[in-house]
Parts: structure tokens; C-alpha cells; sequence
């Protein structure tokens, strides 16, 4: 213990940083009750230990306890597990649900953050054992930051441009330009939209965001984040006031009609804009010969 | 478990001028005027939990999305 008790524990201590300093980044995108954050800080420290013990083990060359790393995997995935259970569950006591393919993806990264944490801490650990102290918890505080960097995603003003337009009012039609997104029988629910509807085009930039944005859980994540921030003029029963996400299939293009609490154009395409691309949304058409013949 | 019945017109709601022109299986409703028909329509959809969508002047279904 003497002799790798300094390499254990700094390592592990980096390797829960990592995960603090996640989570910390994390907060604005997911509301992380006081509960969540302790269960996922003690988490983390396990996967940082895991991480901080391989390389002692290997030395005292005993192998077999590498396979404890196998152990690791399946923790990681029982985390992914828990997030898209709790998030499952809640879903159904949301105004406007966040979709599936939200979910998984905040469920993924969680496990991703996770073996973050691992990772931190074996190469603390390896850098501590061949260079020094002060080399190796610079270069574990170095590779916490370049990760979250690496792991930042695209977001919507990456890929397509957010306009507002007004809402076109065609009797009782409602829609934006040619494009008719719902019929509302009721005369209250259409003098509603007039006074507090609010109407975006997002436009993608090209044919790459096109196909991602036609994705339904991307478009489900966009409401539910301009919702969640804005807040949504809704209520249980009242189907006429539910926002909506279509396409406009000649260009592409997502229009979108949302009744919010305070119907402020400029600050919906803050929100709009800062919604994240969706991994499980993401396509790449151009990146196949296909697609790029088609595409001109 | 709720089970409801999505998609599917749930109520026909008509003024009685234009009464000639619907039937079906759904319940229909005949209203005296516009008034009576905004009135029956919207209560008819919150107790339903549904929406209300006008075909026409005078004509309005009732459906669940």
C-alpha cells in the first residue's frame, strides 16, 4: 500500500474531478436534483478507482485482477440503465415530453462520462508511476479538460439557421407560409395563437442537417428544450394549445409553432439554437457517394 | 392502463342548417346557432380530453391526437 498509495489516491481523486467537473458543465442541460448529483459523484469515484487501481495491479503483476475492468463495463451500463428508467418514468408527468431519443442520448452520456472518469484516472496513474507527481497530475487535469472539450456536441446554430416568422392565419388553418400545421376548430384556441403564438423556421444549412432535423426525436428535443426554457402555455386535455415541429418537405426546412408564457421571439431562438444535435439523429448523407449524387 | 381512442372522430358537431349533410357512426350533435356550436364543442373536447377541428362553416369534429 506504501508503495502506491500516493499513485492510488491522486489518481482517484483526479478520476472523481473529471466526473465532478462533468457534471458541474452539465447542469444547465440537465437539472440535476441534489440526489442525482450524489449518486452520480459516487459513481464516478468508483470508476475512478477502477480506473486508479489497473495499473498497481498490473505491477504487483496480478493479472487477474484486471478482469475487475470487465466488472467496470457492466457498471457503466447499469448507470445508462438507471438514467433512461428515471427518465422514462418522468416523462409521462411532462407537458411536452423530451422524446426517446433525448433520453438515450442524456442516458449515454452519463455512461460516457463515466469511463471518462476511468480513463482520467488510469493515465494519472501511468504518468504519476513513469514521470513524477506534479507531470502527472497536470497532464490528468490537462486530459479532463480536453475531453469535455472533445465531448461538447453540435447544437442547432451549428447546423441550421433559425429565423421568426409570423404564423399564417388561413381561416382556421394555422401554419407558417404555405405550409398548414394544424386545424383549430375552437374560435378561443385560434384568438389564443393570435395573441400569444409565436413562429420559427429553422432552416439547415445543408443536406447533412436536412436529414438530421427531419429526425422526429431531434425535433422532440427542440420543443421540449424552448418549452422547458420559456415556459408553454399548456395544460393536461387541451390538445390545441401542443406545439409543433414539421417539415416543409419541398426545402426541408423545420417549421415550428409554440405558445409560450412569455412570447418573446429573440429569447425562443436563444433556446431553439442552443438545443443540442441528437447523436442518435445525427446523419451523414454526404458522406456517401450516394448522397452526394443525389444531392446535386 | 388508459386506453383511449386516438385518430378517430369522436363527436360530429352541426348547426341545424347543415344537418342534412353529415352521418356516420360517431354521435352527432345539432346546435341551434355558432354560439351553441363553440359552446357544445369546447366543453365536448375538455371532458374528452381531445381537440376540436372545423371542416367547414357550421361543421366541427372531435378527435384525439
Amino acid at each position: 500500500m506504501d508503495k502506491y498509495g500516493v499513485l492510488i489516491s491522486i489518481s482517484v481523486l483526479l478520476g472523481t474531478l473529471a466526473r465532478f467537473y462533468t457534471l458541474r458543465v452539465d447542469y444547465r442541460q440537465y437539472p440535476s436534483y441534489p440526489h442525482a448529483y450524489v449518486t452520480h459523484l459516487t459513481l464516478g469515484f468508483i470508476a475512478a478507482a477502477l480506473g486508479g487501481l489497473a495499473l498497481p495491479a498490473l505491477l504487483e503483476e496480478n493479472y487477474v485482477a484486471v478482469t475487475f475492468l470487465a466488472l467496470a463495463a457492466q457498471q457503466f451500463r447499469d448507470i445508462r440503465n438507471i438514467e433512461r428508467q428515471t427518465l422514462g418514468e418522468i416523462e409521462e408527468t411532462e407537458l411536452v415530453p423530451r422524446g426517446k431519443a433525448y433520453i438515450e442520448g442524456i442516458a449515454k452520456l452519463f455512461e460516457a462520462r463515466n469511463y471518462l472518469a476511468m480513463l482520467t484516472a488510469f493515465i494519472a496513474s501511468l504518468t504519476i508511476h513513469f514521470l513524477e507527481l506534479i507531470p502527472g497530475v497536470l497532464t490528468g487535469v490537462v486530459f479532463i479538460l480536453l475531453m469535455s472539450l472533445a465531448m461538447v456536441g453540435k447544437r442547432v446554430r451549428d447546423i441550421a439557421v433559425v429565423e421568426q416568422v409570423p404564423i399564417t392565419f388561413n381561416g382556421k388553418n394555422i401554419g407558417i407560409e404555405d405550409v398548414i400545421m394544424m386545424n383549430v376548430g375552437e374560435d378561443e384556441g385560434l384568438k389564443n395563437w393570435k395573441k400569444h403564438g409565436l413562429g420559427l423556421v429553422i432552416k439547415p444549412k445543408d443536406d447533412d442537417a436536412r436529414a438530421t432535423l427531419a429526425n422526429i426525436g431531434q425535433r422532440q428535443a427542440i420543443l421540449h428544450d424552448a418549452a422547458t426554457q420559456l415556459g408553454i402555455e399548456l395544460d393536461v386535455g387541451i390538445q390545441q394549445y401542443s406545439p409543433l415541429a414539421r417539415l416543409d418537405l419541398e426545402t426541408g426546412r423545420v417549421c415550428m409553432i409554440i405558445m409560450t408564457i412569455e412570447p418573446d421571439g429573440e429569447a425562443l431562438i436563444k433556446a431553439v439554437n442552443r438545443v443540442p444535435v441528437l447523436e442518435s439523429a445525427k446523419r451523414k448523407p454526404l458522406q456517401s457517394k450516394a448522397g452526394k449524387m443525389a444531392s446535386d | 392502463m388508459d386506453i383511449s381512442l386516438n385518430n378517430t372522430v369522436l363527436a360530429i358537431f352541426v348547426t341545424k342548417d347543415k344537418a342534412n349533410t353529415v352521418a356516420g357512426s360517431a354521435p352527432i350533435f345539432i346546435v341551434k346557432d355558432k354560439q351553441e356550436l363553440e359552446e357544445q364543442s369546447m366543453l365536448f373536447s375538455r371532458i374528452t380530453m381531445s381537440m376540436v377541428h372545423e371542416l367547414s362553416e357550421g361543421l366541427r369534429i372531435i378527435v384525439k391526437h
